[in-house]
């Protein structure tokens, strides 16, 4: 046990001399803050298009009523539809075009129904959302002409509304945002713990093995789990580190950009979420280690990494596409449970203490067989000697 | 000391190894002398205890290495031929890195230290980084860090390989040195010139196999060659090129 400590120590101090271990600390508190901010602005000036729009009207001549009940309606304003419409848009000189039809009056005397054009480009985030406020402008103005038909045929207008649907949402406020933009907060800790040993343990063992130091390593008479329990460890203080910064980052920018997400978890709220995170960056440290292993080279070692990544991936896409029913099972699979506690936790819904210490508790089960396995393939001769 | 016996070890149709048997005694230098690729490197990672032969033993200060690794790697102080050290560790890091290992308090250490650093004349470099090293530089704190535990049996894998006169004869100087001592060394090399100046019985292996053993008067006899470096040629065969 001393010995590991020795290798800790040297790991650590190997590290904090490697200009790689910073770009990724750097990389890895910056990419949260970034995300949010260019999320909120992003949202915010959508927003305010919406507010303030413009909408350009072709053939304003035909519907004379429409365009003066458009004209009257806040924020709002008509202006005159270029030459072409379609390449107008295309081309992006304007967001959308109404387009109102030679034999519209004409229709709409008649009682059938008067068609109007809407030229847009859903493709673009902009452009799909102006289009949709206008279709429901146009649809509220048909629902007040056809309750005028009516009332003067002496009908009633709710007569051709026999239901009134009502949604009565369990699902709060806090915990519906918290299940949709708020999925980046533990989605954003969670690549934190599995890539923050990532440099430490491919440069501590799949670079010992390419340097060839290895050998000189394994003559000191020190049984190969102590290196490898002192080089996972080295791993796992990094991201432990990165994770807790992250934490900061998180608390940080919600207190900055309070709107960003609208919520304001307590003292208690991040400290879960760091008694969550925690034994799982000590097992994704552990993965990285038996990856490291594997590897001849520091090279081969990322290219390992590149391939799991997509792990801390699939409870961000299962959450957001609700793949997975919230069950106690999912509480106990590393990474797909601690996303959903963190969530939870975001979401200000109790986290029951034995499941958490449950969930944390497997993840150092798992981290601590992964690292047996390691010690046996770290001391194997084809994996010592060949180069 | 060293005893090896019957020792063999293949790399599936390729045997590296056949049958090899030898002692380094206590207080002598032993060289063990071929060709490349004769099998030297196989040989002493064996002794070493990081490749289980398939047959044979080794025994240093009569603990089976095979069996009781660790004891037998604490009496151990070995050169591997992969000579690399931690870029990012100074000289003096990287020989205290393995003296922590090995379990040396730290004043001892620093003793020690100070002594290699004297003995080997690395005051100029020692504290820098050892990722700018020359090839002399290099070899030194390796050297240091090896015998920093002051080990009864020293292994050199090809010590001399690639330096310049100076620390060519800096090495043969030290390796003297811990003959004084007591020390039980075995080296190998694949230069003629350089057993016969050091050692007091060259254990010559070609192929896998010992090709003659003795000391350099026994073994110029046996080849019936005036020249150490005739008797090497004729016994190791038309292999490969030995200087």
């Amino acid at each position: 046990m001393r010995s590991a400590g020795v290798v800790f120590r040297k790991e650590l101090l190997d590290g904090f001399r490697d200009r790689r271990a910073f770009i990724a600390v750097l990389v890895s508190i910056s990419i949260f803050p970034i995300v949010m901010l260019v999320m909120g602005r992003f949202a915010e000036g959508i927003q305010d298009e919406l507010r303030n729009m413009e909408l350009p009207v072709a053939g304003q001549q035909n519907a004379p009523a429409l365009v003066e009940w458009l004209g009257q309606q806040p924020g709002l304003e008509l202006t005159p539809a270029p030459e072409d419409p379609e390449s107008a848009v295309r081309d992006r000189e304007v967001d959308l075009v109404l387009r109102i039809p030679a034999d519209y009056e004409e229709r709409f005397a008649e009682g059938r129904p008067a068609e109007v054009e809407l030229v847009a480009d859903s493709s673009r985030t902009a452009g799909g959302a102006k289009a949709g406020r206008v279709t429901r402008l146009l649809e509220s103005y048909g629902q007040e002409v056809a309750a005028l038909r009516l009332v003067s045929r002496g009908i009633s207008p709710m007569l051709v509304r026999p239901l009134a649907v009502e949604r009565a949402e369990v699902f709060s406020t806090r915990r519906r945002r918290a299940f949709s933009a708020l999925g980046f907060i533990p989605f954003f800790l969670l690549m934190n713990a599995f890539f923050g040993g990532m440099q430490i343990a491919s440069d501590a063992i799949a670079g010992e093995r390419e340097r060839g130091s290895i050998e000189a390593l394994l003559l000191n008479a020190v049984p190969a789990r102590f290196l490898i329990l002192g080089k996972w460890a080295a791993a796992a203080v990094f991201a432990v580190f990165l994770t807790l910064l992250g934490i900061g980052t998180c608390v940080l920018v919600l207190r900055l950009m309070p709107g960003a997400l609208n919520i304001s978890p307590s003292v208690t709220d991040w400290f879960l979420v760091a008694v969550t995170a925690i034994p799982l960056a000590l097992f994704c440290s552990a993965i990285q280690v038996v990856l490291s292993t594997y590897a001849k080279s520091y090279k081969e070692a990322q290219t390992y990494f590149g391939y799991v990544a997509f792990l801390p991936m699939i409870p961000f896409f299962a959450v957001t596409f609700n793949w997975v029913e919230q069950g106690t099972w999912t509480a106990f699979i590393p990474i797909l449970g601690q996303h959903l506690m963190i969530l939870n936790v975001m979401a200000g819904e109790a986290v029951a203490a034995w499941e958490l210490a449950l969930a944390g508790l497997i993840a150092l089960g798992a981290a601590a067989a992964l690292l047996r396995f390691a010690s046996g393939l770290f001391v194997r001769e084809s994996v010592v000697f060949v180069r | 000391m060293i005893r090896v016996s019957g020792l063999r070890k293949t790399f599936g149709e390729v045997v590296a190894v056949d049958d090899v048997s030898f002692a380094a005694e206590d207080g002598a230098i032993t060289g063990l002398l071929g060709p490349n690729g004769a099998g030297k490197s196989t040989t002493l990672r064996m002794l070493y205890g990081l490749m289980a032969p398939e047959a044979g033993e080794v025994a240093v200060d009569g603990v089976d290495v095979q069996r009781r690794t660790m004891a037998a790697q604490e009496r151990i102080g070995a050169l591997p031929d992969t000579h690399a050290l931690y870029p990012r560790l100074t000289g003096r890091e990287n020989i205290r890195y393995f003296a922590r290992l090995r379990g040396i308090p730290a004043d001892v250490t620093e003793a020690r230290l100070d002594d290699f650093v004297r003995l080997l004349e690395m005051a100029d470099f020692v504290d820098r980084r050892a990722k700018g090293y020359s090839h002399g530089e290099r070899s030194r704190v390796l050297l240091a860090r090896a015998l920093i535990h002051e080990p009864r049996n020293v292994l050199l894998d090809e010590p001399t390989n690639g330096l310049d006169v100076m620390s060519t004869r800096r090495m043969r100087d030290l390796i003297r040195e811990l003959r004084g001592r007591g020390c039980a060394v075995l080296f190998s090399s694949h230069i003629m010139q350089e057993v016969s100046l050091l050692c007091d019985h060259i254990v010559i292996v070609a192929a896998g196999r010992v090709v003659a053993a003795g000391s350099p008067d026994a073994i110029r006899e046996t080849a019936g060659c005036e020249d150490l470096e005739d008797a090497f040629v004729r016994l190791t065969g038309p292999q490969e090129d030995a200087a």
